[in-house]
C-alpha cells in the first residue's frame, strides 16, 4: 500500500529530472528566494573552502570534509523537493499541451475561409469549426451549436453542448468539435489562453508566494537572524570561559562546527519544503480537476467559513420527482394514479417521466400503447402552464385530462362548468408550505387529486454539512424557489442559512455583507450574471461549462462543472495550510534534540579537565559516541529529515473533518511531541551507524 | 559602546513589535466559529508556554551553557573563576 502510494508520488521521469533540476537550482540567483536554505548554501561554500584551505595546508580533515558534503546534501535535497513538486506539475501541464501543438485554425477574413496556425490568432478573430475539429482558441460560440469534446482538458468522456447567446456559449482551446459547426469568436490572445495560464501556473513560472507563505518566511528569517546572532556570539563567549577558567583546550569551536550548529538550528525542514507544499496543493487541485488561477487562492480557500452553494444540482438533484398521489374526496388513489400517468405519458421532462415511473411502483399501471387509442396530446404551454391529452374511450365519451399549477387547473375546471374543491385547496397550500410543488390532476371538470413534486435533496449532503459546521463553516443555499419552499428544503439539507428568490444582485449583496462582518466567502457559478459575485467572492469557483466572463471572475475553474466541487476545494485549501503548520512546527521541535546534540559536543574536548572528565559532557544526555560524530550525526539528520517528509509534503497531512480545536491539539500531538522525540531516536542511531563503519 | 547595545536592544525590540500592532489593530475582527483559533482554552496556554520556552531556550542555551552552566559544573569540579 505504502510503496504503490510512493509510486503514485513520483515516477522515475520524475525523479530524474527531479535530481537534474536540483543541481541547476544552485544557481544562487534562484536559491536566494529562499533565505534559509540560502544560509544553508553559504555555510556549505565556506565549509568547503575551509575543508580545501586544509587539504591545501597538508592536513586533510575527515570530519570537516564530510560536514562540508552533507550541508550541500542538505541544499541539494531542498532542491529536490521543490524541483519534484515541480516536475508533478509539468508531467500533468505536458499532457495538456499536447492537445494544443500544431492546430490549424479556419479563420474567417470577410466572410472567406483562410487556414491559419492557431498561435497567429488574437483576440476578436472569428474562426469556424466543423465536426471534427480542434478548436484553436479560447472563446465564446457566435453562431450554431455543437456538441464538443472536452475530454482534453475535463476527462470526462461524454461530450458537452455549447451554443451561441446564453450561459453555454464558451469554449475552450485544445477541445474538439464532435457534430455541428459553429462560428467562435476568439476571446484571448495567444499565450495567454486559459490553457496557458494554467500550463504557467503548474509549472510554477508564474508561481507567486501567497501572503501566508511571505509571512511564514519573514517569521523563519526572523527565527533564523537571532540563530545567527546566538551562533556568532558564541565565540566570544567561549572565549571568555576559557581565559577565565584557564583549562587549557585544543580548540575545537572551528568554523564548520560553528556553522554545523547553524544549519541544525535554523528552520531548514519546513524552509526546504515550503515551496513543495505550495506547489503540490495546487498540484492537488489539478488532480480534483479544478484549476485555481493563484496559489492565493486555495489558501482563502481553506480559510473560507461561509459558502454560498446553490440549490441545483448542489443540494438537491437537480430534478423534483412526483413522491405521493393524494387524490381528492370521492376519488381512489388509483384513479388519480391513472389519470395522471396517461397525462404525463407525453411529457418528456423529468417530472413527467417520474410521474410514469411513480404509477407504475406504486399500482402497477403499466405505459400503455397510446398508437391504439385515440388520443391527442396537449403539451406544456407558458400560457396555460398545464399539460395532458384528450382521449376518446371506445363508447365516443371524451375524456380531457390536464396536470398543472392549482391556478391553472382551477382556470380550467371552471371553464369546464366544474368546481375546485376546497380540500384539494388545503392539499395544495400544506405542500407548499413544506416545500414541495403541487401539480393539480383533473378530468373534465373534477378534480382527481394532488401529485406531490419534491426537491429530492442529495443522499449524504446533510452529514457534509454537519461536518463542515464542525470545521466552522457555514453554508447558505442560493435559490431561485419562493422563501416558504426554500425553507423547507433548507431544513432538510440542514443547510444554516438559505437566500430565497435569489437575484444576481442578493447573491454580491449577500458576499458584501458577509466580507463586511469579517467573514471569508466562497462561491461557485456559472452564468454571466454570477460573475460579478464570483469577482466579489474570496473564493470563486466558477464552472467550466460557465460562460467566458464568469471563468475570468472567478479565481478558480471547476473542469467537470460539479457544483459540490467547492466542497473539496475547501478540504484541500485547509489541507495545505494544516501540511504546512504541520511541518513548521516539527521543524522547530527538531531542534531541541539537535541542541543537546552539539552543544555538549561543542564543549566536549574543551572541557575536559585533567581527570578526563568533561565538564559539559554530562549534558550528552544521548550518550552520543563523540563530538566529531555527535555534530556529523545532526546535520546528516538534518538533511535526510528533508527527504523524509517529500512525500508528507506532497500528499498533505491526513485531513479530517472536525473542528479547529480537536484538529490543532491532535497535530501538536503528532507533529509537535513527536518532532521533539524523533531526532533523539534518529541522530542516536545515525552516530551509533557512523562509528559502526568508522565513519569517524 | 554598552549603551549603543542596550539602545538597539530595547528600540530595535520594540519598533517591530509596535508596528506589528498597529497592523493588528487595522484587521477586521473575525466572527468566532468552530473553526476558530480558540485563545481562551488550556490548549492554548499549553501551547503558548510552550512555544516561549522552546524558542526562548533555544536562543539562549548556548551562551548559558557556555557560561554558567559550564562554571558550574567546572566548579563542581573544583575549578573556579
Amino acid at each position: 500500500m505504502e510503496k504503490r502510494n510512493m509510486n503514485q508520488l513520483f515516477t522515475k521521469q520524475i525523479a530524474v529530472q527531479a535530481l537534474k533540476d536540483s543541481f541547476i537550482k544552485l544557481n544562487p540567483g534562484v536559491l536566494v528566494k529562499n533565505p534559509v536554505i540560502f544560509i544553508v548554501g553559504i555555510g556549505a561554500l565556506m565549509t568547503t573552502v575551509v575543508a580545501f584551505t586544509d587539504v591545501l595546508n597538508g592536513h586533510f580533515s575527515n570530519f570537516n570534509f564530510q560536514i562540508t558534503i552533507w550541508l550541500w546534501f542538505t541544499v541539494l535535497f531542498a532542491n529536490f523537493a521543490e524541483a519534484i513538486a515541480e516536475g508533478r506539475g509539468k508531467a500533468q501541464a505536458d499532457s495538456l499541451r499536447k492537445s494544443r501543438t500544431q492546430t490549424k485554425a479556419r479563420k474567417l477574413i470577410n466572410n472567406k475561409e483562410e487556414i491559419v496556425l492557431a498561435n497567429d490568432l488574437r483576440k476578436g478573430d472569428i474562426v469556424i469549426c466543423d465536426a471534427g475539429d480542434v478548436i484553436p482558441a479560447d472563446g465564446d460560440v457566435i453562431n450554431g451549436i455543437a456538441s464538443v469534446d472536452e475530454s482534453a482538458i475535463t476527462g470526462e468522456s461524454a461530450p458537452v453542448i455549447r451554443e451561441s447567446g446564453g450561459d453555454r456559449c464558451a469554449v475552450t482551446g485544445g477541445t474538439k468539435v464532435i457534430s455541428d459547426r459553429i462560428t467562435i469568436k476568439v476571446t484571448s490572445e495567444p499565450g495567454f489562453t486559459f490553457l496557458d495560464r494554467m500550463i504557467a501556473l503548474v509549472e510554477g513560472a508564474k508561481r507567486q508566494k501567497t501572503p501566508n507563505e511571505i509571512a511564514l518566511i519573514i517569521l523563519l528569517s526572523g527565527l533564523t537572524i537571532i540563530f545567527l546572532l546566538v551562533v556568532v556570539a558564541l565565540p566570544a563567549y567561549f572565549g571568555y570561559s576559557l581565559k577565565a577558567s584557564g583549562v587549557s583546550a585544543n580548540h575545537n569551536l572551528t568554523l564548520p562546527v560553528l556553522i554545523s550548529l547553524l544549519v541544525c538550528l535554523i528552520p531548514t525542514t519546513i524552509g526546504g519544503l515550503l515551496s513543495a507544499i505550495g506547489i503540490s496543493g495546487m498540484d492537488r487541485l489539478l488532480r480534483k480537476n479544478v484549476i485555481a488561477t493563484s496559489g492565493k487562492a486555495i489558501e482563502a480557500a481553506g480559510d473560507t467559513d461561509v459558502l454560498l452553494l446553490d440549490k441545483t444540482g448542489t443540494i438537491t438533484l437537480g430534478n423534483r420527482m412526483a413522491t405521493e398521489f393524494i387524490p381528492a374526496e370521492g376519488f381512489t388513489k388509483e384513479q388519480l394514479a391513472d389519470a395522471a400517468q396517461l397525462a404525463s405519458l407525453a411529457d418528456e421532462t423529468p417530472e413527467g417521466r417520474s410521474i410514469v415511473i411513480l404509477a407504475k411502483e406504486q399500482f402497477n399501471i403499466r405505459a400503455r400503447e397510446m398508437q391504439a387509442l385515440d388520443t391527442e396530446f396537449v403539451p406544456f404551454t407558458a400560457q396555460t402552464s398545464m399539460s395532458g391529452l384528450d382521449l376518446k374511450n371506445p363508447d365516443g365519451q371524451l375524456r380531457s385530462i390536464r396536470k398543472g399549477s392549482s391556478s391553472a387547473i382551477r382556470k380550467f375546471i371552471e371553464n369546464n362548468n366544474g368546481f375546485f374543491p376546497e380540500n384539494v385547496e388545503e392539499i395544495v397550500s400544506e405542500l407548499s408550505r413544506q416545500g414541495a410543488t403541487p401539480l393539480v390532476v383533473a378530468e373534465n371538470n373534477q378534480v382527481l387529486g394532488v401529485i406531490h413534486l419534491k426537491d429530492i435533496v442529495k443522499g449524504g449532503i446533510k452529514q457534509r454539512f454537519a461536518q463542515l459546521r464542525m470545521m466552522g463553516i457555514r453554508t447558505i443555499m442560493i435559490t431561485g424557489d419562493n422563501p416558504q419552499t426554500a425553507a423547507a428544503i433548507a431544513a432538510e439539507a440542514g443547510v444554516d442559512d438559505f437566500l430565497a428568490e435569489a437575484k444576481p444582485e442578493d447573491k454580491l449583496h449577500r458576499i458584501r455583507e458577509e466580507q463586511a462582518n469579517g467573514h471569508l466567502v466562497g462561491m461557485i457559478g456559472d452564468g454571466t450574471n454570477d460573475a460579478p459575485a464570483l469577482a466579489q467572492a474570496d473564493v470563486g469557483l466558477a464552472m467550466n461549462t460557465g460562460t467566458q466572463a464568469a471563468r475570468e471572475a472567478g479565481n478558480m475553474v471547476d473542469l467537470d462543472s460539479n457544483p459540490t466541487k467547492l466542497i473539496e476545494v475547501v478540504e484541500t485549501g485547509k489541507q495545505l495550510l494544516m501540511t504546512r503548520g504541520a511541518l513548521t512546527t516539527f521543524s522547530i521541535a527538531n531542534d531541541v534534540a539537535k541542541y543537546f546534540a552539539i552543544i555538549p559536543a561543542i564543549a566536549t574536548s574543551l572541557y575536559v579537565t585533567a581527570s578526563g572528565i568533561s565538564p559539559l559532557g554530562l549534558l550528552n544526555i544521548m550518550k552520543l559516541h563523540s563530538p566529531e560524530s555527535a555534530i556529523l550525526s545532526a546535520v546528516i539528520f538534518n538533511a535526510l529529515i528533508i527527504v523524509a517528509l517529500i512525500p508528507l509534503a506532497l500528499r498533505g497531512v491526513k485531513y479530517r473533518p472536525i473542528s479547529a480545536n480537536r484538529v490543532l491539539a491532535l497535530n501538536i500531538v503528532i507533529y509537535g511531541i513527536g518532532g521533539i522525540i524523533i531526532p533523539f531516536i534518529g541522530i542516536k542511531l545515525i552516530d551509533m551507524l557512523l562509528v559502526s563503519i568508522h565513519m569517524i | 559602546m554598552i549603551g549603543f547595545g542596550m539602545l538597539i536592544g530595547r528600540f530595535g525590540v520594540i519598533v517591530p513589535v509596535m508596528a506589528i500592532a498597529g497592523s493588528m489593530a487595522k484587521k477586521k475582527i473575525t466572527p468566532v466559529s468552530s473553526g476558530t483559533f480558540r485563545t481562551d482554552n488550556w490548549l492554548f496556554v499549553m501551547l503558548l508556554i510552550s512555544v516561549i520556552l522552546i524558542v526562548g531556550g533555544l536562543t539562549f542555551f548556548p551562551p548559558l551553557a557556555l557560561g554558567p552552566i559550564v562554571e558550574h559544573f567546572l566548579m563542581n569540579l573544583g575549578v573556579t573563576f
